[in-house]
């Protein structure tokens, strides 16, 4: 059996999308009366690999746009991927979508029945789970404080995320897939349902993927994590491994490595000085470096915000990481 | 479960339905019957009495159809739903199959009363045709038949409004599907007037199955081919729903 909850294979999600423009004269005018027609793609998903093993909180980071809804929604079979392979618990969500919902949690859109209550919702939600539980929507509402007599338009953002999480959490589900759940939440309620995530879902080994731009939330709970951006993977790693390895080297000398070697993750040159960033083997690196006669000027680990912007590709931004945090 | 939040979303309209042809039955109830001189009369009513019904049931044909796994992808719970262990078929089967089965509820409920109007009517004349109703070419139905026939020809006409209205809504994933029904059929009726108009010989189908044969301005008896006609329009109205399904399956949500 296989030791991964989720996997994707070069998967692929593109979009087509047609324009017509008219020709437009630099007077402003219409030219011509034709059109100019032509397919645009938008490469949503464009060749990821993942591989989130089961038991992990994984956290799926990534810019606005970069591909994570999109992702989970193929996963969830509400999109139809246009190349590639993929696999949720072992199942392929294009063949066998009613297994794998049985088994998982999916909270993409956070909109659910806008006329229902939150005791209608569990009432419409428990026939559909073999594995649903009363006593979790019950014991969930009262610890999340939902208000569960009111309808589900007329609920605050916070309590309409809750009600959703609630019904993910009492289908019993083995893995559960969210998509930024703490996107316009206040501290108290972001904290509230990270608690609830980690200690009554996560800690019974079960597998918890959450998307998030977030990062020092998925910092705090997250053991692995994947960095996409356009579409593609571009790091995915133990969140430990990740803190232990990555680090900045800052060296000034002539003649030194280029970018090319696997472990050095980055290049930048300013006034002199060189700064690697360096994802593994660091002191291996650092002799090299002095045995080729360059002075280290320092070596400094990084945290997640650093590592993201790096890998994003907005490191000389130097956007203060609170920001993104 | 779907069952269950259709039926809530749309109980309302059924039951005001219900309770206008049960206003209309006590109307009935209420009226004195006065005295129809000839029986023949009641031939030459039942066009009538089919375009009288045809109108407010079609109507609401074409605004039931605008509930269902449409509207909830217009209203944005389609990743909720979709997301449920069930096929995306079993919400769109469910909700078109609970729309038909309160469309021929309330079709049933107003051909009783107005069976039971007529039924009343034809005592009045002493009822000498013991509950037929004759036709001017000799022809002659017993009063069930008629109530039997005029359900199915509006239950026909109302499906086909509903269910072309269900289906755009899915496809356009936007309540505005009701509003491109209600276009395609008046569209079509313009057209087939149109064509009327230029090619006299040219007939474009009716959207309501001429139940009866018209002959020099009176009604004659049961049109040729009526079987075939309900069995072709029968054919049509499924045709939507498998098409819907098979956007539907093809759908990115």
């Amino acid at each position: 059996m296989s030791d991964l909850a989720i996997q994707t294979q070069s998967l692929q999600k593109h979009y087509r999308s047609f324009h017509a423009v008219l020709g437009i004269s630099s007077q402003g005018k219409v030219a011509h009366p034709s059109l100019h027609k032509h397919y645009h793609f938008l490469r949503a998903v464009d060749g990821l690999d993942m591989h989130v093993p089961k038991g992990s909180i994984y956290g799926f980071l990534g810019r606005n746009g970069a591909g994570k809804t999109t992702t989970i929604r193929l996963l969830a079979g509400l999109a139809h991927p246009t190349g590639g392979r993929m696999q949720v618990l072992g199942l392929d969500p294009q063949t066998d979508r009613i297994p794998i919902l049985e088994r998982t949690g999916f909270v993409i859109d956070k909109m659910l029945i806008p006329s229902m209550t939150g005791n209608d919702l569990v009432r419409f939600n428990r026939g559909f789970f073999p594995r649903w539980s009363d006593a979790l929507a019950a014991k969930y509402a009262e610890v999340l404080e939902i208000p569960m007599k009111q309808k589900f338009r007329k609920l605050s953002t916070g309590n309409q995320t809750k009600l959703c999480l609630l019904l993910a959490l009492a289908q019993g589900a083995e893995l559960l897939i969210l998509d930024e759940p703490t996107a316009g939440l206040d501290p108290v309620v972001t904290d509230q349902l990270l608690r609830v995530l980690v200690d009554d879902f996560a800690n019974e080994g079960r597998t918890l993927f959450l998307s998030s731009h977030h990062l020092s939330e998925v910092e705090r709970v997250a053991d692995w994590v994947g960095i996409i951006d356009h579409g593609k993977l571009l790091l995915e790693e133990c969140l430990d491994d990740v803190r232990a390895h990555f680090r900045r080297v800052r060296v000034v000398g002539e003649n030194l490595p280029a970018v090319s070697r696997d472990q050095i993750f980055k290049t930048k040159t300013s006034e002199g000085t060189t700064e690697y960033i360096v994802r593994n083997d660091v002191d291996g690196f650092i002799a090299q470096l002095r045995s080729q006669g360059a002075t280290v000027l320092d070596v400094s680990p990084m945290n997640l915000s650093e590592i993201f912007l790096e890998v994003v590709g907005k490191g000389e931004a130097h956007v203060p990481v609170e920001v993104l945090a | 479960m779907y069952l269950w939040k259709y039926w809530r979303d749309t109980r309302i309209i059924f039951s005001a339905a219900v309770l206008v042809i049960a206003a209309l039955f006590i109307e009935i109830l209420r009226e004195r019957v006065g005295r129809v001189a000839d029986a023949h009369q009641f031939a030459n009513a039942l066009p009538v009495f089919l375009l009288l019904q045809s109108l407010p049931l079609g109507f609401l044909g074409w605004f039931l159809g605008s509930f269902g796994i449409g509207r909830d992808l217009g209203e944005g719970s389609g990743s909720f739903l979709c997301s449920r262990p069930k096929n995306r078929s079993y919400f769109m089967w469910c909700s078109w199959a609970c729309g038909l089965m309160q469309l021929l509820t309330i079709v049933a409920l107003a051909n009783m009363v107005l069976w039971f109007q007529i039924h009343r009517l034809l005592l009045s004349t002493g009822d000498a045709s013991h509950g037929q109703i004759s036709f001017p070419d000799g022809t002659s139905l017993s009063l069930i038949s008629i109530l039997c026939l005029t359900c199915a020809i509006v239950f026909l006409l109302v499906a086909l409004v509903f269910t072309l209205t269900f289906s755009l809504t899915v496809v356009m994933k936007n309540v505005r599907g009701i509003i491109y029904g209600a276009g395609i059929l008046v569209g079509y009726m313009i057209l087939a007037a149109r064509v009327t108009h230029y090619w006299h010989t040219v007939r474009l189908p009716n959207l309501a199955i001429q139940q009866f044969a018209y002959s020099k301005g009176q009604v004659a008896g049961i049109a040729d081919h009526l079987g075939v006609s309900m069995a072709v329009r029968l054919a049509v109205i499924l045709l939507f729903p498998f098409a819907t399904q098979i956007v539907l399956e093809k759908m990115d949500i």
